[in-house]
This record gives structure tokens, C-alpha cells and sequence, in this order.
């Protein structure tokens, strides 16, 4: 039934696969990092033309999948002039996706932070970009580490999705080990055992670190 | 360190509040509240809590925005600028520059967590008034010095008891060498046995400095033995306002008699 | 200029979305409720039983596990349509995330309330239904609603295991139009109108709930 010699056989392309799909998690949180840490800043600006179209694309991003956002780069960026590799529009569009999602994070972090070091701030006339950077960023983001964790996780299990659009991650590569073997039981299982251990590694990971925050 | 005491304090008032109204939602917690305060002068504000002594704290160091009337800074409104020989709504750098005359320590003391006191002593003087870290860093240590923590530099404020936190706070308003020193409450959140340590780094400012000092406190015999005056507020309004032995002594105003006989027990 | 001729074919498919997402949320809710239970039960096999299943599908894809059961099970003898494969797969992924919240809300009902139900001398199961989920219910349902969207979501990964719920229609009209902008945005636009209608439904369950109980501290 399952045919452990392919399974060993085909676990070294497997592996390079699973290079691609770490790349594209790191690189894409990397943007989610970025970008949502600015659009938190955003939405928490007292300028309605700013934090007011900045929620809802927040919210639209959050409401809708991410294959129809990846579909949408992949297809609509041509039109406009736009030519990546298909990797770079994966990992864009991951990168969107998650900004969503960890905006909100750091929004719970920086309200978490009391009010009195805003006033100790401006008390000693501290510019805003010195105030986040110095006084409340250093105390917003530990806590929230775990929470950003979790999303480094979840956006690699959601690195599938770039199969969709032909870069050569795990499923993809099980895909075309399984039409060319015209076997896809070993191909497939093999990925899911890759994801679950992969998975369950960063879990303890982030418990661990959610312990080290707390002991603070 | 600390600007010397020179003999007069000068004549246009260094603090100027007028009919300013201030509501929270629909409470009113100042109601047209005058107070002039000439350079120099150490105030003590006293009155039954609720009665906006904070409030104006507040205001003064444009945590809050009035609702009605004016307040000047050093002649200068934090809100309002002259651009073009017009009145308008000031810019941010306006307000900052107004800002920098004043400093203020809370109750809570409201300390940086994340940075040692040499940090938090020296990180506005470096990135505000644009001091080398080198002249920060002496300066904070002679503030430090003065308020008796120097050995405690490279502490954090977690390690420290409320006294000690409450101290480098001061220290840390004074490294921005304001015009003003606002003090509010400062030893209410301490335990009793720690309050001294505190009032005597207070009193040394008010005998040794030319700074301008508005101090809301509890603690009135304190307030009689450095205060060159004292503010009685109720209802957000002044209802006495004369020097401390004329307060204490014999008070004009019932309300202010009673509020003086239930905090003393006189 | 609205692309309205591109409407007719994306709304079958969004039956069709919605059709998945309907019996999905059925198998979800059994799921959660089942496997949360099992979590804190006095039988030690059904505790692991639901921790290997709570473990596997949280830690794996939901595309990998639509692809396994659609490609692979065949092979060792169960044939799914796309629809059922999509209902099981997606319906026990959320149901997975569903169980830790379920789980997590049971715990949370405060000690005293179990001990004033052994006190009573209710029996385990009589304290669970009578008194510990009517008390978890209702913290569960912001969560629960988050998780609802998540489902909503995942029904266009079904799209790749050729159901011909609204993406794959998507992806049809593009081959044969390339209006490629017009298609996706109002893709796009129609799962924000679905998610907003969930959300609200949610809100009204919430509000029902709410009736007659003494909560303070929620909005």
C-alpha cells in the first residue's frame, strides 16, 4: 500500500522544496512585520484620512482568502506594467495578507501600554517619533511576540497556496512528483508529516518563549 | 548645577490662567479659574479632591485642552500663534517650544521600565535638547547626586522602592532645565516612611532655585514652610489665594476653614 | 462601469461557496464540541484521542489536507467527491481550532461554579451541561466567529481540488475573458459581503444570549 521506497526517494526534492517554502515564510513575514506595523501606527493616528481607510483595508484584507488576494497579484500586476517572478508575488501577497492581522497585534500591544508614559513623554517634550521609538515600541512588542509567532506559523502553513500559481514549494513539488510517478499518496503524506512536525517544533518554540515574556 | 537664587522675582507673570473652563464629558471641573503666577514663585495648590488641582497641572503641561479662556506660558500661548499678524491655531513645533519651558512630576512617577535611571534621566536631554551623551550622562549624574541616588545609576526602576523612583522622576524633569516645575501629588503614592526623602529633595528646590514651582499636595505643613504662597481650589474655582501663614493662621473663607480643620485634625 | 455581466456565473458559484460553507460549519461544530469535551474528559484515551486529532489538523495545512483526502485517500480505497471532501476536511481543520476554544472556555467558567455543583452533587456529566457549557457559551462566540470567517475563507481553497465553487468560476471566466481586475475584485468584493453578513449574524447571537444576563465589561 504506501511504498516506503518512493517515500525515501523523493524526500531530498521534498527537502529543497521545503527551502522554498521557509524562504517565502520568512521573507513574507518579513513584509507582514513591516507593513503592519505601519498600518497600526495608521489607524491609531488622530487624522480620520489616514486611521479611517486604513481600518477598512485592514478589515477587507481579514475578511477575504488569501488564494482570490494571491490570484488577484498574480494576474492583475501584469495588466499594470508589473512583472515579478511568481515567487516574489507569493510572497507579496502573503506579506499583505499578514500585515493585516499583525497591525491588530501591535495595536494590542502599544494600547497595552500604560497611559503615564505617554504623559511621562510629553512631560519631557519628547518628539512622537522619539516616543515610539524609545518609550513605547520597546515596551509594546515583547509581549506581543508570541502572538507574532503564531502568525509566522499559520503563514507557513498557508505557503501551499503559492502552488497555486506555479512556485515550486511543497505541495507543488508533491504535485508534480505525483503526476509524474501517478502516485500521490507518498508525495502527499510525506508533505503533510514535513508541516505537522515543522509545526508542532514551532509550537514548543513559541511556548517557550511566551513563558520567557511572562517570567519578565 | 541648579540656577542660582537671585533677589526679586520679576514683574510679567510667568503663568497666566484666565476664566479657563475646563468640562470632562459633563462634568465641569474647571469653571473660569483665574491664577497668575509671577516668576520664581513656589506655589502650593490645596483644596478637596475633585476641585481641578491636577486639572490645571494638566493643562499647564498641555496634557489637556481648555474647553473656554486663555493660558499663557512665559507670555506665549501653547494653542494659539501669531503667523502673518494673524491669530491661528499653533503648529506642533509652537506647542513643543511652549512645552519646553515646563516639566512635571506625577504621583505615579511614571518612570521608563525598559531603560536603567542613567537612561531615563539622560534619554530627553539627548534626543530633545540635542546633549551629547557624554553631557547628558554628567548631567544626570549630578542630578542623581543631588537627589542622593547617584550609586543607583545603573539600576532599574523596578529595583527601586517608590521613594527612590519618585526622586530619579525629579531628577529627570530637572535634566530638561525647565522655567517650571510642576509637582503633582508627588508623595501621595508613597508610604508614609518614604515621603521624607522626597519633600526634602522638594524643599532644597525651593530654597535653592529660581525655578517657578506649582505643587499640589497633601502635606501642609509642607506646604506653610516653603510655599511663598498658597492656592485654595473648590470647585474648580480659587476661592483663597494669600501667603501660607495667612491661610493656615486665620483663613478668610469658611470652606476654606473647614477643608484646613479636616485635613489637619485642628 | 459595473461588470455586471461578469455576475450571473461568480453568484452559482457562490451557491455553490455557500452550500460548502453551510455543511462545513456543520462538522465544525460537532468537531469543536466534541474533541473540546473529549480534551477534558476522565478517560485518558479519549484526552489523546482528541489531542492527536487537535495536533494533526492544526498543524497541517487545510490545502495539503484537501489535496491528501481528494488525491491521495483514493489509494488506499476512499473515493470522495470534491463537495464531501470539502465539507470533512474543512469542517475538521476549524473544527480543530474550534476545540481549543471550546476547551478553553470550559476552563475559564470559574472554580466556584464547579464547586457549588459538587456541593449540589451533580454528577461530572450533569455539571458540564447543566452548569460549566450554558456558562462557556457565550465567551466562545467571538472567537467562534472569527474561526467562521476562517472557514468562509477556506472553502476557495476548494477551488484547487476542482469544486466549482465561486473562485474555480473565477478562474474559468479569466481563461475566457482575461478581464482579469473586474473578476477578482468582485470576488473579492462578494466574499467581504458574505463575511459582513456572518459577522453580523454573530452579533445577533450574541446579543440574544445576552438577554436577561448580568455581564459587565461587555461592550
Amino acid at each position: 500500500m504506501f511504498d516506503w521506497t518512493l517515500a525515501w526517494n523523493i524526500l531530498p526534492t521534498l527537502l529543497r522544496a521545503f527551502g522554498v517554502t521557509v524562504q517565502a515564510t520568512l521573507l513574507g513575514m518579513s513584509v507582514a512585520v513591516c507593513l503592519g506595523l505601519l498600518l497600526a501606527v495608521l489607524r491609531r493616528s488622530s487624522s480620520a484620512w489616514l486611521s479611517w481607510p486604513s481600518a477598512w483595508i485592514v478589515e477587507f484584507i481579514r475578511s477575504t482568502p488569501l488564494l482570490v488576494q494571491i490570484y488577484f497579484f498574480f494576474y492583475v500586476l501584469p495588466n499594470l506594467g508589473v512583472s515579478w517572478p511568481p515567487f516574489l508575488t507569493g510572497v507579496a501577497a502573503l506579506g499583505l495578507h499578514y500585515s493585516a492581522y499583525t497591525s491588530e497585534v501591535y495595536r494590542a500591544g502599544i494600547d497595552s501600554v500604560p497611559r503615564g508614559q505617554w504623559e511621562a513623554a510629553i512631560a519631557l517634550n519628547l518628539s512622537p517619533y522619539r516616543t515610539f521609538r524609545s518609550i513605547i515600541l520597546p515596551q509594546a512588542i515583547p509581549p506581543i511576540l508570541p502572538a507574532l509567532g503564531n502568525y509566522l506559523v499559520a503563514m507557513f502553513k498557508d505557503t501551499p497556496l503559492l502552488a497555486a500559481i506555479t512556485v515550486n514549494e511543497l505541495l507543488q513539488s508533491a504535485k508534480l512528483i505525483g503526476a509524474e510517478r501517478f502516485r500521490y499518496l507518498e508525495p502527499l503524506t510525506m508533505v503533510g508529516l514535513l508541516f505537522l512536525v515543522a509545526s508542532l517544533a514551532s509550537a514548543h518554540f513559541i511556548r517557550i518563549l511566551e513563558a520567557r515574556v511572562a517570567a519578565r | 548645577m541648579l540656577p542660582a537664587k537671585q533677589t526679586e522675582p520679576g514683574n510679567a507673570p510667568i503663568i497666566q490662567m484666565q476664566g479657563v473652563r475646563k468640562n470632562f464629558g459633563t462634568m465641569t471641573v474647571l469653571r473660569g479659574l483665574d491664577l497668575e503666577v509671577p516668576p520664581s514663585q513656589k506655589v502650593a495648590l490645596i483644596g478637596p479632591s475633585g476641585s481641578g488641582k491636577s486639572t490645571i497641572l494638566r493643562i499647564l503641561m498641555t496634557l489637556e485642552k481648555i474647553d473656554s479662556g486663555t493660558v499663557l506660558i512665559d507670555g506665549e500661548n501653547p494653542w494659539r500663534m501669531r503667523k502673518d499678524g494673524r491669530e491661528v491655531p499653533s503648529d506642533f513645533a509652537h506647542l513643543r517650544k511652549v512645552r519646553g519651558k515646563i516639566s512635571m512630576v506625577f504621583q505615579q512617577f511614571n518612570l521608563f521600565p525598559h531603560m536603567n535611571v542613567l537612561r531615563n534621566v539622560t534619554e530627553a536631554p539627548v534626543h530633545v535638547l540635542g546633549l551629547s551623551k557624554q553631557e547628558a550622562a554628567q548631567r544626570a549624574m549630578q542630578l542623581l547626586e543631588m537627589v542622593g541616588l547617584r550609586d543607583k545609576m545603573d539600576a532599574h526602576p523596578a529595583q527601586l522602592s517608590g521613594g527612590q523612583k519618585q526622586r530619579v522622576a525629579i531628577a529627570r524633569a530637572l535634566a530638561m532645565q525647565p522655567k517650571i516645575m510642576l509637582f503633582d501629588e508627588v508623595t501621595s503614592a508613597l508610604d508614609p516612611e518614604l515621603v521624607g526623602e522626597v519633600l526634602n529633595v522638594l524643599r532644597r528646590l525651593a530654597r535653592e532655585t529660581d525655578m517657578t514651582m506649582l505643587i499640589v499636595t497633601h502635606q501642609m505643613n509642607f506646604a506653610q514652610e516653603i510655599a511663598d504662597r498658597v492656592v485654595f481650589l473648590e470647585g474648580g474655582c480659587v476661592l483663597e489665594d494669600a501667603a501660607p501663614d495667612v491661610i493656615f493662621s486665620h483663613p478668610s473663607q469658611p470652606r476654606t476653614q473647614e477643608f484646613l480643620r479636616s485635613i489637619l485634625g485642628a | 462601469m459595473p461588470p455586471l455581466d461578469l455576475l450571473p456565473p461568480l453568484l452559482e458559484g457562490l451557491t455553490v461557496t455557500l452550500a460548502l460553507t453551510a455543511g462545513a460549519t456543520l462538522v465544525a461544530i460537532i468537531a469543536s464540541f466534541g474533541a473540546g469535551i473529549a480534551r477534558l474528559s476522565q478517560s485518558g484515551f479519549l484526552r489523546a484521542a482528541a489531542r492527536v486529532y487537535i495536533d494533526v489538523f492544526r498543524g497541517t495545512s487545510a490545502l495539503v489536507q484537501l489535496f491528501w483526502v481528494y488525491f491521495a485517500l483514493p489509494l488506499l480505497g476512499l473515493e470522495l467527491p470534491a463537495m464531501t471532501a470539502g465539507i470533512v476536511v474543512l469542517g475538521l481543520n476549524i473544527g480543530a481550532y474550534g476545540a481549543e476554544v471550546v476547551r478553553g472556555a470550559l476552563q475559564a467558567v470559574p472554580a466556584p461554579q464547579r464547586e457549588a455543583a459538587v456541593a449540589l452533587n451533580f454528577t461530572p456529566r450533569q455539571m458540564l451541561w447543566r452548569i460549566l457549557l450554558p456558562q462557556a457559551i457565550l465567551p466562545m462566540l467571538p472567537p467562534f466567529g472569527n474561526l467562521w470567517i476562517e472557514l468562509l475563507k477556506g472553502t476557495a481553497l476548494a477551488s484547487m481540488i476542482t469544486l466549482n465553487e465561486v473562485v474555480f468560476r473565477g478562474q474559468l471566466l479569466r481563461a475566457s475573458t482575461f478581464r482579469s481586475a473586474e473578476i477578482f475584485s468582485l470576488i473579492l468584493l462578494l466574499y467581504f459581503l458574505v463575511a459582513l453578513g456572518m459577522t453580523m449574524t454573530m452579533r445577533q447571537l450574541e446579543r440574544r444570549l445576552l438577554i436577561g444576563r448580568d455581564y459587565g465589561g461587555v461592550r
